[in-house]
């Protein structure tokens, strides 16, 4: 421990001990605080949201904005969502479990071949190129991935001709499809670092031994090493599942068809027809001016914009919850030293 | 800021080091029951046991790495109990030299001196005299990862020659060390605690270092010291039988045996043997007559017949079929076990030539110093005249 | 049971950097050794001398650049070392953590298509095998086994099978003192009774004696002597073997040769006749070990002595001291009085004599005849 764990009833000690509690307690309150004001404010009524100074604790705690939301929901506040609010719940579900299945076993394995398999300069290079990945900004990637779902797998305006002939190269566009939010993400290099950190822990002479006897490197990974790894791959899970469940400007720009895009998203566009009153057409104008008087009335602003930003991040947290029983779990299974 | 040097606390050392009753818990497991010895000024005390005997969580609580749950520890007359380990004025040794790998070998030796603000004169020389000690003077600018085991050993030492502590730590310090260095690195922690005189507590799990090293040897068990007292002391008057059976090395032969009369005299009887207990412990032995006893024979009192320096009779001898023979500088070992299955161990100056493995030998006995202990609570039973456990 | 040859094998690292900073001296240099059916060989030399990785490039876990190596004349170099079948217990223990005792000593069948029963059945002879209270280690997490009784486990993983050889990298070296001296009786009893043909690698020279029916020292990546105890002790190949056996290790004293006699610090001495003919006159370097040493004799070295060390354990005392600039040891009774000087004299019959700062022998004791 970083604190002397001898002589705290000395003055200074005692000091400095109450200090660092002290600065604990703020960043935990600092941390917690949107949470609560997020929780707060939903059950606040219109005009009190808007209120100055804010009030911390509604004064007059109303079920408004969940109504309003659950009205939506259920398609009688007007027609502001494209399709009903499940339908894009379950394309977030499966973009996120996609993501998962096809990442977390990609990812995991690259960094055990990385870390137990290969040797010398070889693993070094590879190791250093999936990291230069991490150093790659995502605005300088946007526009060649975006061009890449257009002519998969090139990452061109148009596919090149096949030389000789006139013919372009068959592409496999999988623009405006779920698998082009999938593919982008389902390696993330720092699940990698996280893997391979862990990876290098084990020692060699473990899978030494389970090469003597007589196992399959692909054996001595599911057998050997994954019990072990538990805890490391409930970290990741949890990061993957939060990275491809609240992913926002990628599905935006790959995804065309209004059906097909993820909660997130779809969250976002509520939020802002919302807010914004007008539209494109005076006819959907004037229609969304009375909706937006309705909801007023109704006490929906920011209170509503709220519990939506609730029922966004509670999968997150519910996977928090579930990931962190097996990282307890794993440290207790491990601990081999 | 002053640059003087900051004052080191000054205990009056009449008696250095008092360790009173200190007990450990961790939760509801004790770690450490009731420990109390002294250390005298300039004494090298070696606490020696099995792994997980408490002897390193004692030595945690004399550095004030781990808070003491009850008892007192006391430098001179002044109690450290509640005194964190920077204002204790200790040296300590790690096991793996805990040298900071950043720093070179000189700023890693200078860095107790410059935390206490030591004049930079005073730093050099006193980093160049300890370097020269340990004759790492040639490495002073290297990093610690260029440097072999010994010499990273020789930089802890370093580091604990430049300080004036009060009391001088060791945690197993020779135990990552090849067995040809530590000859030598033995002979630099005595240069070391010599130059010092001062307090110095040792620990290590092996009984022959604890042999070479220590003016008073601790040895510890289940939390508990068993016996202390010097070298020759716990060898030849162990206390209990886990004493006699710890130090020394093969261990001593342990056979179940019971006492019975016989005339004037007593024998013991038992593990198909009939041996007569020598008249020296007569008087001892037959106040446990008819109890169940185990006797405590040390591989070097097994002798050759031909080559025992006493008559080998039947009332002496020990039958066994040799099972293993170990070659060594001054002879051999052999590894032997009864007709009844019981192993034993016999150490000869003389070579057994390999043709008599699986062979039955008789060896002789030497009764005078054989160890008698009680067979439940395993304390000695001869040696009345031993101190009960040192305090 | 196997026979086992390592012919002229090299094996060179690979460098983890990216920028080769190649130190040139390989790993394994040229080494060769033949190992007979049952036979228990043990491999000793300080640490980065090359012994586990010659163990690995046996096993099967590393690929030697050069050389062959053949179990019972079948060239086995690059096979993969899960088709080779040895058993191998390392430092570490290397159990699996998730699994029970049962399921590390279970995994080879796992992995190799058998029978549930046979497995069963296996672990279960082998629990006997193994000796009192195994059965108790079976059903624990490794976790909750202490040093010794992992590396049991271990030990019983390896001998489920029956391997052809068994590999052991330094199996005891983790554990305490006391429990070590145990430890390695039941090893070489298990071994004499097994009769597996056994390589055992250590850096604690007592212990390679003990395992070993023969002991091969290694320097360097390259083998110094291959020898029983005694040829190690009284005839080394070379000053290195001299002073790596022996504890404490032999002192070696500079002196010089004029007709027959030797000259050291002041003092000399006819060399015995056996001597006289393998050492030439001129500088020669003398090793004396601590008991070849003649006490209180009237033309004797004075050794300033720096302290005495007492063993009342090996009933003996070490006396650490200094002759002519040199350190030196000699071993006393163990009741010999404190002194601050010895007279030692050199018992010339139980020397050994280098060529100066070289390392070929010019004379070795042999072996001394007791009866």
């Amino acid at each position: 421990m970083l604190f002397p764990r001898v002589g705290r009833k000395q003055p200074m000690l005692r000091i400095a001990w109450w200090a660092v509690v002290a600065f604990l307690c703020l960043g935990i309150a600092l941390h917690l605080f949107p949470f609560y004001f997020m929780l707060v404010s939903s059950f606040k009524s219109g005009e009190e949201v808007l209120a100055f100074p804010p009030t911390f604790w509604p004064q007059d705690p109303s079920f408004a904005g969940w109504k309003l939301v659950f009205q939506i929901v259920q398609g009688s506040a007007g027609q502001l969502l494209d399709a009903p609010l499940w339908l894009f719940f379950w394309n977030s579900v499966q973009i996120t479990f996609w993501v998962l299945v096809i990442g977390i076993p990609i990812t995991s394995m690259a960094a055990y071949a990385n870390s137990k398999l290969q040797r010398g300069p070889m693993a070094r290079w590879s190791f250093l190129f999936f990291i230069g990945t991490l150093m790659m900004p995502a605005a300088l990637t946007l526009i060649p991935n975006f061009l890449l779902t257009r002519n998969f797998p090139f990452a061109l305006p148009n596919a090149p001709n096949i030389p000789g002939t006139d013919t372009a190269f068959p592409t496999f566009p999988i623009w405006d499809t779920h698998w082009a939010v999938i593919f982008p993400i389902c390696f993330q290099a720092f699940n990698f670092l996280l893997f391979k950190g862990f990876f290098d822990t084990i020692p060699d002479s473990v899978i030494q031994a389970a090469r003597v006897d007589g196992g399959s490197e692909f054996n001595i990974f599911r057998r050997i090493v994954l019990p072990m790894s538990v805890p490391v791959y409930a970290v990741t899970i949890w990061t993957a599942f939060s990275l491809a469940w609240d992913q926002f400007l990628w599905p935006l720009v790959v995804l065309q068809t209004p059906e097909r895009m993820p909660m997130s998203v779809e969250l976002y566009l509520l939020m802002e027809r919302i807010v914004q009153s007008g539209g494109t057409s005076a006819e959907a104008a004037a229609a969304e001016a009375e909706v937006m008087q309705d909801m007023l009335g109704g006490g929906l602003s920011w209170n509503g914009l709220m519990v939506l930003a609730i029922l966004q991040s509670l999968p997150v947290f519910i996977a928090f919850i579930v990931c962190r029983e097996y990282l307890l779990r794993g440290i207790r299974l491990r601990g081999l030293k | 800021m002053t640059t003087e040097a900051i004052a080191e606390p000054r205990y009056s050392s009449e008696t250095a080091i008092k360790v009173r009753g200190v007990q450990k818990r961790f939760g509801d497991k004790h770690a450490v029951e009731d420990v109390s010895f002294d250390i005298a000024d300039g004494e090298l005390l070696v606490l020696v046991g099995p792994s997980g005997c408490g002897k390193t969580t004692t030595l945690r609580m004399l550095a004030g790495l781990e808070p003491v749950s009850d008892g007192q520890i006391q430098f001179g007359d002044r109690v450290v109990n509640e005194i964190r380990p920077r204002d204790r004025r200790i040296a300590m040794v790690f096991q793996d030299y805990a040298i900071f790998p950043h720093l070179t070998v000189f700023e890693n030796i200078a860095y107790g001196l410059r935390s206490r603000r030591e004049a930079r004169k005073v730093v050099k020389d006193k980093v160049t005299e300890a370097a020269q000690t340990f004759r790492i003077d040639h490495l002073l600018t290297r990093k610690p990862r260029q440097l072999s085991g010994g010499e990273r050993q020789r930089v802890a030492l370093s580091r604990a020659m430049v300080r004036d502590a009060a009391l001088y730590l060791y945690d197993e310090p020779l135990s990552n060390l090849d067995a040809q260095l530590r000859h030598q690195a033995r002979e630099d922690i005595l240069t070391l605690h010599k130059n010092k005189h001062r307090p110095t507590v040792y620990v290590t799990h092996d009984q022959s270092e604890a042999m070479a090293l220590g003016d008073r040897i601790a040895v510890m068990a289940d939390g508990r010291i068993q016996q202390i007292g010097t070298g020759s002391d716990l060898y030849e008057r162990p206390v209990s039988e886990f004493v006699a059976f710890f130090i020394g090395t093969p261990s001593i032969n342990l056979f179940d045996m019971e006492i019975q009369a016989d005339g004037d005299g007593a024998v013991m009887v038992g593990s198909g043997l009939r041996l007569r207990v020598h008249p020296s412990m007569t008087a001892a032995a037959r106040a446990h007559v008819g109890q169940r006893v185990r006797m405590g024979v040390r591989p070097e009192d097994l002798h050759v017949p031909r080559m025992a320096p006493f008559e080998v009779t039947e009332e002496n001898t020990l039958h066994g079929i040799v099972t293993l023979i170990e070659p060594t500088a001054s002879g051999c070992t052999v590894y032997l076990s009864t007709a009844e299955g019981q192993d034993f161990v016999a150490t000869f100056t003389v070579r057994l030539p390999n043709s008599y493995l699986d062979q039955e030998i008789p060896l002789g006995i030497d009764l005078s110093k054989v160890h008698l202990f009680d067979a439940d609570t395993g304390a000695s039973l001869l040696k009345g005249d031993i101190d009960a456990v040192s305090r | 049971m196997a026979r086992i040859d390592i012919d002229h094998v090299v094996k060179h690292y690979v460098d983890d950097r990216i920028v080769q900073t190649n130190t040139g001296r390989p790993a394994l240099d040229d080494v060769s050794l033949q190992v007979a059916d049952g036979e228990t060989i043990s491999i000793v030399g300080s640490s980065g001398c090359g012994k586990s990785t010659l163990l690995k490039v046996v096993a099967g876990i590393e690929d030697p650049d050069q050389g062959r190596v053949r179990y019972d004349g079948v060239d086995v170099t690059g096979v993969r070392p899960q088709e080779r079948g040895v058993g191998m217990v390392f430092q570490d223990y290397a159990l699996y953590p998730s699994m029970k005792g049962k399921g590390n000593l279970a995994y080879y069948f796992d992995v190799h298509d058998s029978s549930k029963e046979e497995a069963e059945q296996r672990v279960r002879e082998t629990a006997e095998r193994m000796g009192v209270g195994f059965d108790l280690l079976l059903g624990q997490v490794p976790t909750t086994l202490s040093g010794g009784e992992q590396q049991r486990v271990a030990i019983a993983r390896c001998i489920v099978r029956d391997p052809p050889l068994f590999l052991m990298d330094e199996p005891i070296c983790n554990l305490d003192a006391k429990l070590r001296e145990q430890t390695r009786v039941e090893i070489r009893k298990l071994l004499r009774k097994f009769k597996i043909t056994t390589l055992y690698v250590t850096h604690d020279q007592q212990e390679a004696i003990f395992m070993g029916d023969r002991i091969v020292v290694m320097r360097d990546g390259r083998i110094e002597q291959v020898g029983t105890f005694d040829d190690l002790y009284y005839t080394p190949a070379s000053r290195f073997v001299a002073t790596f056996i022996g504890s404490p290790p032999i002192s070696v004293l500079p002196a010089a040769v004029t007709d027959g006699r030797l000259q050291l610090a002041g003092a000399s001495w006819d060399l015995p006749s056996p001597v006289r003919a393998a050492v030439p006159d001129g500088p020669v370097d003398l090793a004396i070990r601590p008991e070849g040493w003649r006490l209180d004799e009237a033309d004797g070295l004075a050794v300033s002595v720096r302290h005495i060390e007492r063993l009342p354990t090996e009933r003996a005392a070490f006396a650490y001291g200094t002759v002519a600039g040199r350190n030196v040891t000699v071993i006393l009774p163990v009741d010999h009085p404190e002194r601050d000087q010895l007279t030692a004299t050199p018992d010339l019959d139980r020397a050994y004599f280098f060529e100066p700062d070289g390392e070929r022998p010019l004379h070795t004791p042999g072996v001394l005849e007791l009866f």
